[in-house]
Formats: C-alpha cells, sequence, structure tokens
C-alpha cells in the first residue's frame, strides 16, 4: 500500500472528507464562515466605490522631500487609473481637519523631521493606514532608494479618529480569503486529533500508513473544504457591493492555487497541533499559536507594517518573512483587487509557496516522530 | 496454515515499572493460544510489542522465523483487535471495513467483498450502512473485531474480544475465533478463564511480565488437581499460580 501512493492520497482524502461532512456544524461555519464576515464587514465600512483611488494630502515643508513623494505617489497606477489623488497642502491643522472631515482618505506628513521620510495619519483600524503606507513606502523607495532597508526612511502611521472608511472592504476581501484557509488549521488538528484520541490511527501504523500519505491526504481534503470557502466568499461578495475584479480569470486562478498553497499551510500547522496534543479542547487553543500570528500577525485580517525583527547581510527581516499568509494576501490583493494580472502576482504566490512548503514538511514530520513512530508516540495502554 | 510466532526474550520497561520480563513464548502454526494474566501483567504492552505499536526495550518477535522488526510487509499479515472500541464513529460499518481493507492494499471489489463476509459472519450485515455511533455497545465490539480482520491476516491478535458482549454475541464470536483456527494463527487475551477454555488450543499465563505456564487448558487442569484430580477448572490453576492478590 505505501508503494501506491497516489492511492493513499485518494484514500485519506475520501476518508477526512466524509468526516468533515459528517461534522456538520464544523464543516458548515468552516465554508460559510469568511462569507458571513465579508456581510459584516460591508454592512460595517459599507462597499466602497469600485476603484482603490486614494485622497491624499501631502504636507510638505517645501522640495525636495515632499515634492519627490507627491510626484511618485501621483505616478501610482491602479486598474489603469491613478492609485492616488494627491493634494498639495503645507497646512498639517488643515489637513487633518479634511482627514476627519471625510474629505481625505489619508494625510501623508512629509514634513516630520523626526528621521521618518513620512508620517501617516489615517484609522489604523480601517486598512488605509496601512494601504496608504504601502503605497508611501513603494514612492518612497522610487524617489529615494530602497526605504526598506534604511531606517531613514521610516514611516509611520498614526490614529485618526472617524477617518478612513470608504475603502475599507476592498483592502479587507484578500484577506478574508487568506483567513478563512488559515483557519483550517483548527479543523485538521480536530480531525487529526480525533483520530489519536479514538485511536483509529494505531489501525492506520498497523496497516503501514506513512506520514506522506496521510498529510497528502489531508491537504486534499482541506484544499476542497477550501475551494468550497472560496466559492460561498467569492458568490457573496458582489452581493456585497465588491465590484468584479478586472480580470476575473486571473484572479480565480490565483484562488485556486492559493487554495492548494494556503491549504498545505493550515494542514501543517493542523498537524503539528495534533503532534503535540491529544484533546479536541486543548487542540482548538493550541491551534491559536499558528492561526493568530497567520491571520493577525501577517496583515491578512487587519494590515500591519511588520516591523524589522533582525537584519542579516543588509536585509531586514520582519515577522512577515516567516507567514506564508502575507505574500498570499499580498497576491491575492493584487489578483482580486487591483485588477493586476497573474503574472503581477507571481512573485507573491511564489514566496507563499515556498514559505508553505517548509511550514508542510515541519508539521508533516513532527506528526510522523511524535503518532506514527512506535518508539517515541507516547504509549495508551501500558498494561 | 497460520503461522509460527516467537517472542523471544521480550524486555519492556516503563520507567521504573518492568511491565514485560524477558518474555519468551512459541505459539504453534493455525493454533489459537490464550494469553492470561491479572491486570497490569504485561498483555496488552506484549501485544504491542507484536504488532508494533509498543518499541521493546529488547528482544525479538519472529513470525514464521523472520524478525518482525525488518519487515513492515511481514506485520501487516497481522490483524490486531485492541481491547478499547476503536471504531470511526461517523462512518457506516461497511464503509470502514472498505476503508480499512483498502488501506491494506485490496481492490475496491475485494474489499467490499470481504467487509460484506464479515458482517454476515458477525452478525452485522443489516447494520451495512449504519454509522457505528449508532450502534449497541455489543455490535461495536463486532465491528471492532471485524476490522482486524477484513484484511485477512495470518496471524490474528484479538485483545479482550469478548468483553462486554452478550451471551449471545459472545456465543457468535467464540465460535468465529474458534473457526479462525488452522487457516490463520490466533492469539488472544481474555479476563473470562470459561472462553479460554473453551477456545484455547494452549493458554500461556502471565503476571509480572514473566511467563509462569504454557500448555493446554486440560494438562494444566491435570497438572494442578490436588489428591489425584484434576483441577476443577482454569480460574482456580490462574488464582494457585498468581495469588489472590488484587492487582492495581
Amino acid at each position: 500500500m505505501s508503494g501506491r501512493r497516489p492511492a493513499a492520497i485518494a484514500l485519506w482524502a475520501s476518508l477526512f472528507l466524509r468526516l468533515s461532512a459528517r461534522e456538520l456544524q464544523i464543516a458548515a461555519l468552516f465554508v460559510l464562515f469568511p462569507a458571513l464576515l465579508a456581510v459584516v464587514y460591508s454592512s460595517a465600512y459599507g462597499s466602497g466605490p469600485a476603484s482603490l483611488s486614494l485622497r491624499a494630502i501631502v504636507v510638505s515643508g517645501g522640495p525636495p522631500r515632499g515634492t519627490v513623494l507627491a510626484s511618485a505617489l501621483s505616478s501610482s497606477s491602479l486598474e489603469g487609473e491613478a492609485a492616488v489623488t494627491v493634494y498639495d497642502s503645507t497646512d498639517l491643522g488643515a489637513s487633518m481637519r479634511a482627514l476627519r472631515d471625510g474629505a481625505a482618505d489619508v494625510v501623508i506628513d512629509a514634513a516630520a523631521g523626526d528621521g521618518a521620510v513620512a508620517r501617516i495619519y489615517a484609522d489604523p483600524a480601517s486598512a488605509m493606514a496601512s494601504y496608504a503606507e504601502s503605497l508611501a513606502r513603494a514612492a518612497a523607495a522610487s524617489a529615494f532608494g530602497p526605504a526598506r532597508i534604511d531606517p531613514e526612511w521610516r514611516t509611520s502611521a498614526s490614529f485618526t479618529k472617524g477617518s478612513g472608511g470608504a475603502n475599507d472592504f476592498l483592502i479587507a476581501v484578500p484577506g478574508l480569503f487568506v483567513f478563512g484557509w488559515t483557519f483550517g488549521a483548527m479543523t485538521t488538528a480536530l480531525i487529526a486529533v480525533r483520530e489519536i484520541r479514538r485511536r483509529t490511527i494505531e489501525r492506520a501504523v498497523l496497516a503501514g500508513a506513512r506520514v506522506a500519505g496521510m498529510a497528502a491526504g489531508l491537504w486534499a481534503a482541506q484544499a476542497v473544504l477550501g475551494l468550497l470557502q472560496a466559492a460561498a466568499l467569492w458568490a457573496v461578495l458582489p452581493l456585497c457591493g465588491f465590484p468584479a475584479p478586472a480580470r476575473p480569470l486571473d484572479a480565480v486562478l490565483a484562488i485556486l492555487v492559493l487554495d492548494l498553497v494556503m491549504s498545505a499551510l493550515a494542514t501543517a500547522c493542523g498537524l503539528a497541533t495534533a503532534a503535540l496534543c491529544s484533546s479536541e479542547g486543548v487542540a482548538v487553543n493550541l491551534c491559536m499559536i499558528f492561526v493568530v500570528p497567520l491571520a493577525f500577525l501577517s496583515g491578512a485580517v487587519f494590515p500591519l507594517s511588520s516591523p524589522t525583527l533582525f537584519s542579516i547581510g543588509g536585509y531586514a527581516f520582519s515577522a512577515t518573512d516567516f507567514l506564508p499568509s502575507a505574500p498570499a494576501t499580498k497576491a491575492l490583493e493584487l489578483a482580486l483587487v487591483r485588477g493586476s494580472g497573474l503574472a503581477s502576482a507571481a512573485p507573491a504566490v511564489a514566496a507563499a509557496t515556498t514559505g508553505s512548503a517548509v511550514w508542510a514538511i515541519g508539521g508533516a514530520a513532527l506528526f510522523g516522530l511524535r503518532r506514527l513512530s512506535a518508539r517515541r508516540r507516547p504509549s495508551w495502554d501500558r498494561h | 496454515m497460520g503461522p509460527s510466532l516467537t517472542l523471544v526474550d521480550i524486555t519492556k520497561r516503563y520507567g521504573e515499572v518492568v511491565a514485560v520480563d524477558s518474555l519468551g513464548l512459541e505459539v504453534r502454526p493455525g493454533e489459537v493460544l490464550g494469553l492470561l494474566g491479572p491486570n497490569g501483567a504485561g498483555k496488552t504492552t506484549t501485544i504491542g510489542v507484536i504488532c508494533g505499536l509498543v518499541a521493546a526495550d529488547s528482544g525479538r518477535v519472529l513470525l514464521d522465523g523472520v524478525d518482525l522488526a525488518g519487515s513492515a510487509a511481514l506485520r501487516r499479515t497481522i490483524g490486531y483487535c485492541p481491547q478499547s472500541l476503536v471504531v470511526w464513529d461517523r462512518l457506516g460499518c461497511l464503509e470502514q471495513l472498505v476503508f480499512m481493507a483498502r488501506l491494506y492494499g485490496a481492490s475496491r471489489a475485494d474489499a467490499l467483498r470481504s467487509g460484506k463476509a464479515l458482517l454476515a459472519a458477525l452478525g452485522l450485515e443489516e447494520k451495512a450502512g449504519v454509522q457505528a455511533r449508532r450502534l449497541s455497545g455489543g455490535m461495536q465490539r463486532r465491528l471492532n473485531l471485524a476490522l482486524a480482520l477484513v484484511h485477512g491476516p495470518r496471524l490474528a491478535v484479538l485483545d479482550e474480544a469478548e468483553a462486554g458482549l452478550d451471551p449471545q454475541s459472545r456465543s457468535l464470536v467464540r465460535d468465529y475465533i474458534r473457526g479462525l483456527a488452522g487457516e490463520r494463527t490466533v492469539l488472544f487475551t481474555t479476563h473470562d478463564m470459561d472462553e479460554a477454555q473453551r477456545i484455547a488450543d494452549r493458554v500461556a499465563i502471565v503476571d509480572g511480565g514473566r511467563l509462569l505456564e504454557l500448555d493446554s487448558p486440560s494438562a494444566l487442569l491435570g497438572r494442578y488437581g490436588e489428591d489425584g484430580r484434576s483441577a476443577p477448572d482454569l480460574e482456580y490453576v490462574f488464582l494457585k499460580l498468581t495469588g489472590r492478590r488484587l492487582r492495581e
């Protein structure tokens, strides 16, 4: 059996899918919750305009920094249109009033003069702060050089009550897909832990089952559930006012590929959880060790700028470099929201794939060592 | 004919506790051997070692003279029925039998055939499509046994397979296990001395992880009788060998 890997994968996938489908509460919740979140988000923020064009006020103390930044921001494009409508100002107070009145989405103070290349004011609870920051970073990088590795060119965001809101829903949608897939870690962990607790995994061990076949089967099942989840979300998006992607085929392809990639990641996290605990209650809590960083610290759910953790050879590593959900969100944002082609999203997809592959190997290996090896596995019966 | 099973000097410790202590045992080809012992005697650990679920600290397990440690394929010729219920709650009876048979490499058609035959033999034919969680305790135990045998193992290792069965079910299972003899070798554990006496060709009595006796029930009854008379039953022999002190 172990030699017939495809058959083993199909067997396990079929088993896990049937078990998942018969846990109706879990299956329904897992498949539907991103779609429900989309409804909540659109109700809270409104569906927003069909364009992500941002109304930015660049407060400049004069050339060169403010002018160069404003020029770089003006040249950003989105779906063939200007990504940012830039208004120049020299009065920070008046700009902030405009922000609070909803006349602008973001204020970028290029005259802050405290070592930051720009200070961004928006509502961090909205996605705009992070979105504006990413545009400002890109503009600063193109205007001044590699902004990321030079502390001189830091940007920062501050809370400005009542600001933002116009485009939050559009920015949040890619994260909903990724958040949903990431949550697959929970369903995988519950299924795997149940196999352990009920000792049905013993039967698999006796049959010579190998971790690769089991993990691949779980991955396949997770990918099918993830696809159902993505389809439910896709179906509800137009009802929430989400505009059709500029390149629908590219968007669908990106979702298909990222479903596979993120399902592998979720499977790995679920297996790692199941390797470390043997009750459902503990699994649900332990699984959060993986889900929280992947969903929340990666910027998938709430766009965040990730602080630098350490630098090697001039490259500054941030938390997002270790969280495949971050490039996955980026790739979906490009394909789904910004209307870029799949080719533009390819580097981010590749980064997500590489990261997920590393996680998948680690999670499966840990599960195999802890649960399928007679020498290492904890004994249940000691008579 | 079923294979011979030989345990050579098996030892297994859990920390300070010696669960199995230099245990040596030979099960003859096609024989039904009952492994008897009080709670904590090392029966389940011994079975775990035979099936590869527990790694022994030392010793060897041979099937037809071949060391099981070096052969995953040979290990898959063993069918193991655990003491506790190990079934998929939300799978139908036939569904899980087919899954197990296929996991062992059977084709779908063979798996279906084998699954249906076992369900019929163990009185579960009408429950083929019923999920395990909807079965009675006795039916679940019969399903537990069927899952161990669905791939047609040459050696059946049954850990208290009859525990919790009513007399009707016990009779059915007993006859079925007896029917396996010859074509398969059977090693079973039980706390029911009457059952052991009825089913087993020979019984091995263990305690403290060591083998105390190995012989046919009738030979043991004769050996441990008093005043020129046979012992009244196997329980008498068992208590004489292992004492009346409560365990665990």
